[in-house]
């Protein structure tokens, strides 16, 4: 449902983008106090073990800082609840902290338990199951711009259960990823797809051939999609006319010491569908 | 002096008491244009020397009623020759008159104007503007394309939302809360690609009165205000053919009689060139107007009229969508005594939206129809009473979203969400009152029911609460059904019934100066679904039912009016306090496109929203125009409720999007010789209220932007002037062919504007950068406008 409000949205921002004009300014914000951010993603590559995993913590800085605060004396650990086995993550450096025992289970619930600063934040999520991703292909015809090559990720939805996908597209040839989400609530049971279709303006580096391009596809859970539904939409075009109000962005680390002291950030857990694809 | 008063008072009350005594007459009929006898509504018809009198009504009908005698009958129209007809009132009698265009006396102080003015301070009726279609197109506009939309948002109390988008705001409300009807029919979206232009063609308008306030009982529906738009009768005298072109669309408007003194008609319609703006992609409008009317016999009129406008864009192969609006009114006129007018009409309106996307195969459509049948009464009792009653039904069939493959191979299944069906009725009935020759009062009572209608299936959830809040992660989520209930075709899901009273007073304090007050109670049983800052065309309009309430408004205002230097000037000021009860609110990552379950997006909050408003007015000589300037507030709170937590934004009040703490609009107008005139327009206005992020965090190699409060911060102030020059080539030639150009530049010291300021992470260098988005830099525009 929300690839039909992206949409129709574009169609509206596309309208206004085209009889309007943009330049960078300088505007003074606000800055609130710094919280806690919980980058808690559980990434299981199919056809590898999973035993390697990493959660990285931060603090969150003024909107216009450019250095990182990483956070590099709390205690991470992650429960599997129906066994109650414990794996614990250590800080290796710049906030990452690592284990390489984690035995990831499709469908199994895990708890993340973070100390930081004498506050206990905690978060139970789902390891979450994703399908094949069956072809990857190119086109030029389709998107917004017919000269410019759109890269399809094609896969094949289950039909008798709601999901969630979130695909992550690096590039050789791009300094930042680009995700999408999609549900399924048209498609159900049909074989749907992700575009992506560089239409960055701003440098005409649409996707060239030779660049390499890496597709993961993550089966999600439903408040995880919403979760990262609303924070891509606030970070790509936050405050447009078209745009809702930009709104707190709650996950799901909740901070048991101090309830108002959430974290930002979220603790998911996914199997993942890689696929690697050349631009011809 | 206070004897004097005493026997003025004692002399007053043996008239009155002698009036009665007397046998009373009524004299009655139409009030029409000479030059094209277009009918004319809030013309002021008196007897000399007495408080007799009253004003035209929407057909151009009066009716005075006064003890037999010999009198003086003037009618006055602002902008028209005075008319004096000495009259017996013997016996009944039937006038009508047709007053003369006073273009030759602008050079003149219109000495008559004083007499119009001085009813109009009596009146009761506050809180309104009226714009004629001739002032609407002196107004400088962008593009040169003339706006209804955005002139009365030069008025005070009306903003919008920005440069470039639908909609228009009053009083601090949302711009779902104003009833917009073209000759009665309900337009639900009035703006052409959104909300560049409105969807209203300056030629084939009449008038129109905008209620921001002290709204009559004939109207409901709507929790804000009505913008009455009457389309023009056409010419039935003679044939006239009017146009123009301009950059962006071209008009052309026939009208004239089709059966000598007994009917005409007007056929109007303007269209868009395509590929507007854009290269590949094209974007286009049009619209058509169309009215006619048949004069039965003295006592029975008829008339038919109809628009039809339509958007369409496409965007390469990608996607193409249209959307517009569609009504028509068939309406009878029929005068049972000199004292008694109805006029029955039955109305079509219907709103649809289509949108296909090649590249995903999606089909998409949505729609909202009406149909409306309506009975309205003017019942002119006596000099000191006259009574307005009626009663409406509308049926309303909603269908908000359906989704189709738009080829075979689509990814696209079949989906329809349900279709909604209801139906309103009012009741009213309200008396305009002379108290006394100082104190004039109305009041008025409106009784609404709204229906919801079956057939439909609702969810149900557990406590009736479809939207719950998680404590611990402190945040509103959709609850999970916990079972259904199905309503037959034709029965009642959900009934509601509101008492709706009005009452204005106007005190008239000497000569040329009254105080007046007003309340009135609205309520409003749709709701535009949209959490965006603008309106869009693809919005939802959804009725009131098992989980949404309707909306209820009270509002309060007095003001003070005065007409000085020989009523050349008017000062309107006045203070209003309004609130809204059951205004939707939307939750945090809320979902409300092709959402079949909209009650689980929601939360029912309240709105307020208070000011002052002042607009001092040229009306006559050379220069004319005026001054307006609003200082006001308009917030929204939601709390949590039955549904726990503290609420959306915490539970604190915010600023809504339409909230500008200052706004001031000039409008100007000055006619330098018979050839040329100039017009300016300066705004200036607050910034609109946004969410600015208050810090910034790493996540998935991406940096996110934090927000907390919601529309705390403003984007910077919003100025900017336009003028425009006309240019009658040949005012007084006699020849039937009469053009004129119009020269405009708008914005002309080419203010960027921010329309939007966004904050995003740049995909180059990926530092935080924030961008403003601005719309209309300097333009200038050129039209070419003719009549024959």
């Amino acid at each position: 449902m929300n690839t039909l409000i992206k949409y129709i949205l574009l169609s509206c921002i596309v309208t206004f983008l085209f009889t309007s004009c943009e330049e960078t300014i300088d505007v003074s914000v606000p800055t609130a106090p710094p919280r806690l951010v919980i980058e808690g993603s559980i990434d299981w590559i199919k056809g590898t073990t999973g035993n390697d995993q990493q959660i990285k913590l931060s603090l969150s800085t003024p909107f216009f800082d450019t250095d990182a605060v990483t956070v590099t004396n709390a205690t991470v650990q992650i429960t599997k609840e129906n066994d109650q086995s414990v794996f614990i993550f250590t800080h290796q450096n710049e906030g990452i902290y690592t284990t390489d025992n984690f035995i990831p289970e499709l469908n199994a619930t895990y708890t993340l338990e973070v100390v930081y600063d004498n506050e206990t934040y905690i978060a139970t999520e789902t390891l979450m199951p994703v399908t094949d991703i069956t072809t990857v292909n190119q086109t030029t015809e389709a998107g917004f711009d017919t000269e410019i090559i759109e890269i399809n990720t094609f896969f094949e939805d289950p039909e008798d259960e709601t999901n969630f996908y979130l695909a992550r597209y690096t590039s050789t040839g791009e300094l930042l990823p680009v995700f999408f989400t999609q549900d399924d609530e048209f498609s159900n049971g049909n074989e749907m797809f992700f575009e992506w279709e560089n239409t960055d303006e701003d440098d005409n580096e649409d996707s060239l051939p030779g660049d390499e391009i890496e597709i993961n596809l993550y089966g999600i859970s439903e408040r995880y999609y919403n979760y990262i539904d609303l924070l891509l939409e606030q970070s790509g075009d936050g405050g447009g006319p078209f745009s809702s109000t930009p709104a707190p962005l709650r996950g799901n680390c909740n901070n048991q010491t101090d309830p108002n002291n959430y974290a930002f950030g979220y603790f998911r857990l996914n199997e993942i569908s890689q696929s690697t694809y050349i631009v011809q | 002096m206070r004897y004097s008063k005493v026997i003025l008072l004692l002399i007053l009350s043996i008239t009155s008491l002698t009036a009665i005594a007397q046998q009373k007459y009524s004299v009655s009929g139409t009030i029409k244009d000479f030059s094209n006898g277009e009918t004319l509504l809030g013309a002021t018809v008196y007897l000399k020397d007495t408080s007799i009198g009253t004003v035209t009504n929407e057909y151009g009908f009066f009716s005075i009623t006064a003890p037999e005698g010999n009198y003086t009958l003037i009618v006055n129209y602002i902008g028209y020759d005075q008319i004096t007809r000495e009259i017996q009132l013997t016996q009944d009698q039937k006038v009508s008159f047709e007053l003369n265009e006073a273009t030759a006396q602008l050079d003149e102080v219109i000495v008559t104007a004083d007499e119009t003015k001085k009813i109009n301070i009596k009146k009761p009726e506050m809180s309104t503007v009226k714009l004629k279609a001739a002032t609407i197109k002196q107004i400088p506009v962008a593009l040169g394309e003339v706006d209804i939309i955005k002139s009365i948002q030069l008025l005070p109390g009306v903003t919008n939302s920005g440069e470039g988008t639908g909609g228009f705001n009053v009083r601090g409300g949302a711009a779902d809360q104003n009833l917009v009807l073209l000759d009665e029919a309900i337009i639900y979206n009035t703006s052409h690609l959104f909300g560049f232009f409105s969807v209203f063609n300056a030629d084939a308008i009449k008038d129109l009165k905008l209620y921001k306030g002290g709204i009559p009982s004939q109207f409901g529906g709507r929790a804000s205000s009505v913008l009455d738009v009457r389309q023009k009768d056409g010419n039935s005298k003679n044939f006239k053919l009017t146009g123009g072109i301009g950059i962006v669309s071209s008009r052309l408007a026939l009208e004239g009689p089709t059966i000598k003194d007994k009917g005409s008609f007007l056929l109007a319609g303007r269209m868009s060139y395509a590929h507007l703006f854009l290269d590949e992609n094209s974007a286009d409008f049009y619209d058509l107007n169309f009215k006619t009317n048949y004069e039965i016999n003295e006592k029975n009129k008829l008339y038919l009229s109809g628009y039809l406008g339509r958007d369409g864009l496409e965007f390469g192969n990608s996607f193409d969508n249209s959307y517009g609006n569609i009504s028509g009114n068939l309406r009878w006129n029929h005068i049972f005594t000199d004292k008694l007018f109805s006029n029955l009409s039955f109305i079509y309106s219907k709103y649809d939206y289509a949108l296909t996307f090649d590249s995903t195969g999606l089909d998409w459509k949505s729609d909202i129809q009406n149909y409306n049948l309506k009975y309205d009464f003017n019942y002119y009792k006596n000099d000191r009473i006259k009574f307005n009653f009626g009663v409406s039904g509308i049926y309303y069939d909603f269908n908000p979203g359906q989704v189709s493959p738009s080829r075979p191979d689509s990814a696209i299944n079949f989906r329809k969400l349900d279709d909604k069906k209801a139906f309103e009725t009012g009741l009213y009935l309200s008396a305009e009152h002379k108290v006394t020759d100082k104190l004039t009062a109305y009041y008025g009572l409106r009784y609404s029911n709204f229906f919801r209608l079956g057939e439909q299936t609702l969810n149900e959830y557990a406590n009736d609460l479809p939207v719950v809040y998680n404590d611990n992660l402190g945040i509103y989520e959709r609850a999970t059904p916990i079972g259904q209930t199905t309503y037959d075709s034709g029965s009642s899901i959900k009934t509601f019934g509101n008492l709706e009273p009005r009452l204005a007073l106007s005190y008239q304090l000497n000569e040329s100066s009254s105080i007046k007050a007003s309340y009135n109670r609205m309520s409003q049983y749709l709701h535009l679904i949209s959490n965006t800052t603008s309106v869009t065309p693809l919005d939802i309009w959804a009725p009131s039912g098992k989980y949404i309430k309707p909306q209820l408004a009270n509002q309060y205002a007095i003001g003070y009016f005065k007409n000085f230097k020989n009523n050349s000037y008017s000062l309107e000021t006045e203070v209003y306090y309004k609130t809204i009860d059951n205004r939707v609110d939307y939750i945090d990552g809320s979902d409300l496109i092709a959402n079949n379950t909209i009650e689980t997006e929601i939360l029912n909050g309240e709105t307020r929203s208070y000011g002052l408003e002042l607009l001092l007015k040229k009306n006559t000589g050379r220069l004319t125009g005026w001054l307006a300037y609003t200082l006001s507030k308009s917030e929204q709170r939601t709390l949590g409720g039955a549904a726990g937590g503290p609420g959306i934004n915490n539970g604190d009040w915010y600023n809504t999007a339409y909230d500008r703490t200052h706004d001031i609009s000039f409008t100007s107008n000055y006619k330098l010789t018979d050839k040329w005139s100039l017009s300016s327009n300066f705004v200036f206005q607050t910034g609109r209220p946004v969410t600015y992020p208050n810090g910034q965090f790493e996540y998935q190699g991406l940096s996110v932007a934090s927000y907390d409060s919601r529309n705390a911060n403003r984007l910077p102030a919003y100025h900017r002037l336009d003028i425009s020059a006309t240019y009658k080539p040949n005012p007084t030639s006699k020849k039937r062919w009469k053009g004129e150009w119009v020269f405009g530049i708008y914005n002309l010291y080419n203010r960027t504007n921010a329309a939007s300021i966004s904050f995003s992470q740049n995909v180059d260098t990926g530092l935080n950068e924030a961008t403003k988005t601005y719309i209309f830099g300097i333009l200038p525009a050129i039209s070419y406008n003719f009549k024959f």
